[in-house]
């Protein structure tokens, strides 16, 4: 039987997930070889491979299209150095100050690689039986130098093709074969109640006015308090998110629970941040309880990060409080259903004089007259004798 | 003609008029720059399969599983005379479906091969993760020797062919395991 042919990588290592973005079922690492006579797909899990081959002279058409992924990532590194900078220079200590510039730097490198690497693509690969995605093939530079090497071995298996023949037989191409796009099925949406909705943005108004008041008052029991309502923020966004889905809940409230999320993961990051610098500047200071009360008693009119911490938590939470209650009133208002109210009860119609008859009275047969009943006579009773 | 047609992956409208264009073209369904290289293969008609061939002439050698068709090759597999409806041509090779069935599912036919188990990564996560924590390395190393001996013989990357992973994985496990045994000798004469 035949011996394994020898393979040589091709550029472009990348990852095949199957499932949502969120909840991966399994990530796969796929490549690309090149054999003898055709291209070998390999997908790799921790102790597996799954392989597929495509012959060079099987090959019909190899597209790649451009993605915004990578620029969406270039977005989020930004905006995420962008915050802890901002935050680099409300810090006083030099250690803190050391702490947030290396977190801003490793944003800033996983930018700049991903800025390196060049726009995004994703490619497929078609056969006259299948196409498959390449996802080794995602980013364009590696697409193109992948395709450079391809086209001759491609081309010496079946011959070449000049662009203005190709377009002149793709018009030969039967129409009738064009599959129309895979129509997802709308999910049924269902009316929402809302409970979740309902305490968690008066939840946040209510984070908003403790971080008001932190302001000016500098107490234990408040930051308890300040702390219990933000792990209330924390359950009941979770449960909004769950409930929220397939529901008749407007785009605008669905996303603002997402902002929400994302407000309350930047609120941890920061916390997490600034219990770490707490923690190297107070080594001796070993459990969280000692730290809190050093924050508790400390006045934020003395030290301005904590001012403008309050300040901007404040004023965040507010506004997305305010936002959510505003826009669930609408969403509740909308849903009710319309009372009809009921048409004032005519008064009696006065009465009248009797209708007068179609026809005349005297043209009218007499009525007939029926005899009155009369009971049958009693048995006569039996002789005697 | 019964190519199918090439569409773009998210609009499926018909790519035609970026065939073999030279840089980034807009889709003309969702305007996402695209780029096509479609190859002769596209416009190739679909090749039909043989029809067998009814015996008419006595002496003509039937089929083994059409007794009533022409033979037209020996399987190379097993040697039984095949019409042209059973000949499976792979690789150059003329081979009747149950040698190809055979061959498939013994992994002898290569290029038939399309999912392989890594015994030598297995043995080597083995090997290596639980030191970690070094704790599990009690039970993880002696499973790692278990995977090294047990599949030695066995195929392990297919396109990176060797046994040093196995080498690896069978050199660290061992040292772990005579480890763990001086540990608890150590223990023992304490």
């Amino acid at each position: 039987m035949s011996q394994p042919p020898l393979y040589r990588k091709l550029p472009g290592r990348g990852t095949r997930r199957e499932g949502t973005f969120i909840v991966t079922v399994a990530a796969r690492q796929s490549a690309l070889w090149l054999g003898v006579d055709h291209l070998l797909l390999v997908d790799s899990t921790l102790a597996s491979q799954d392989l597929k081959r495509f012959f060079f002279r099987d090959i019909q058409a190899v597209i790649v299209r451009k993605t915004h992924s990578g620029r969406t990532v270039n977005i989020v590194m930004a905006s995420f150095a962008a915050v802890v900078c901002g935050l680099t220079l409300t810090v006083n200590d030099p250690a803190g100050r050391i702490a947030l510039f290396v977190i801003a730097a490793f944003f800033g490198v996983v930018l700049l690689v991903n800025s390196l690497f060049g726009p995004t693509c994703e490619t497929h690969l078609q056969t006259a039986v299948q196409r498959e995605q390449l996802p080794s093939l995602h980013r364009l530079r590696t697409a193109r130098k992948v395709l450079r090497t391809l086209r001759p071995l491609i081309e010496s298996a079946q011959g070449q093709l000049t662009a203005e023949e190709a377009r002149a037989r793709a018009a030969t191409l039967a129409a009738a074969h064009i599959a129309p796009a895979p129509v997802k099925a709308a999910p049924e949406l269902r009316p929402c109640r809302g409970s979740f909705h309902t305490v968690l943005f008066p939840l946040l108004l209510v984070d908003g006015l403790l971080n008001g008041a932190a302001i000016f008052l500098n107490s234990m029991p408040l930051a308890l308090v300040q702390l219990a309502v933000l792990f209330g923020i924390i359950l009941t966004l979770v449960g909004a998110l769950i409930r929220q889905q397939d529901t008749d809940l407007p785009a605008g409230l669905r996303r603002l629970a997402h902002v929400i999320i994302g407000y309350v993961c930047v609120l941890l990051g920061v916390g997490f941040v600034i219990n770490s610098v707490h923690a190297m500047q107070n080594p001796s200071m070993q459990n969280d309880l000692g730290a809190m009360k050093h924050f508790a008693s400390l006045d934020p009119f003395e030290h301005p990060w904590l001012l403008v911490s309050f300040a901007v938590l404040c004023v965040c939470s507010s506004v997305l409080g305010i936002t959510g209650s505003v826009l669930l009133a609408r969403y509740n208002r909308a849903r009710q259903p319309v009372v009809l109210i009921p048409p004032a009860p005519l008064p009696p119609a006065p009465p009248s004089a009797p209708q007068p008859l179609p026809v005349a009275a005297a043209e009218l047969p007499p009525p007939l007259l029926v005899p009155p009943v009369v009971p049958p006579p009693p048995p006569a009773p039996p002789a005697n004798g | 003609m019964s190519a199918q047609p090439v569409t773009c992956a998210k609009c499926r409208s018909p790519l035609g008029d970026l065939f073999n264009a030279a840089e980034l073209r807009p889709c003309p369904g969702c305007a996402v720059p695209t780029l096509v290289e479609v190859f002769p293969a596209l416009f190739r008609d679909r090749v039909v399969g043989a029809m067998a061939e009814t015996i008419l002439t006595v002496g003509d050698a039937g089929c083994f599983f059409h007794p009533q068709k022409k033979a037209v090759v020996p399987c190379e597999g097993c040697g039984r005379f095949l019409c042209a409806l059973c000949d499976v041509e792979l690789n150059s090779q003329h081979l009747c479906p149950s040698c190809l069935e055979i061959g498939r599912k013994q992994g002898r036919l290569k290029s038939l091969e399309n999912h392989r188990d890594l015994h030598d990564r297995a043995a080597l996560l083995l090997a290596t993760l639980p030191l970690l924590l070094i704790w599990p390395s009690v039970v993880c190393s002696p499973l790692a020797l278990f995977l090294v001996f047990r599949h030695w013989k066995e195929p392990g990357d297919y396109v990176r062919p060797g046994k040093s992973r196995f080498i690896l994985a069978g050199i660290l496990a061992g040292l772990q395991v005579i480890a763990w045994i001086g540990f608890f000798l150590y223990l023992a004469i304490r």
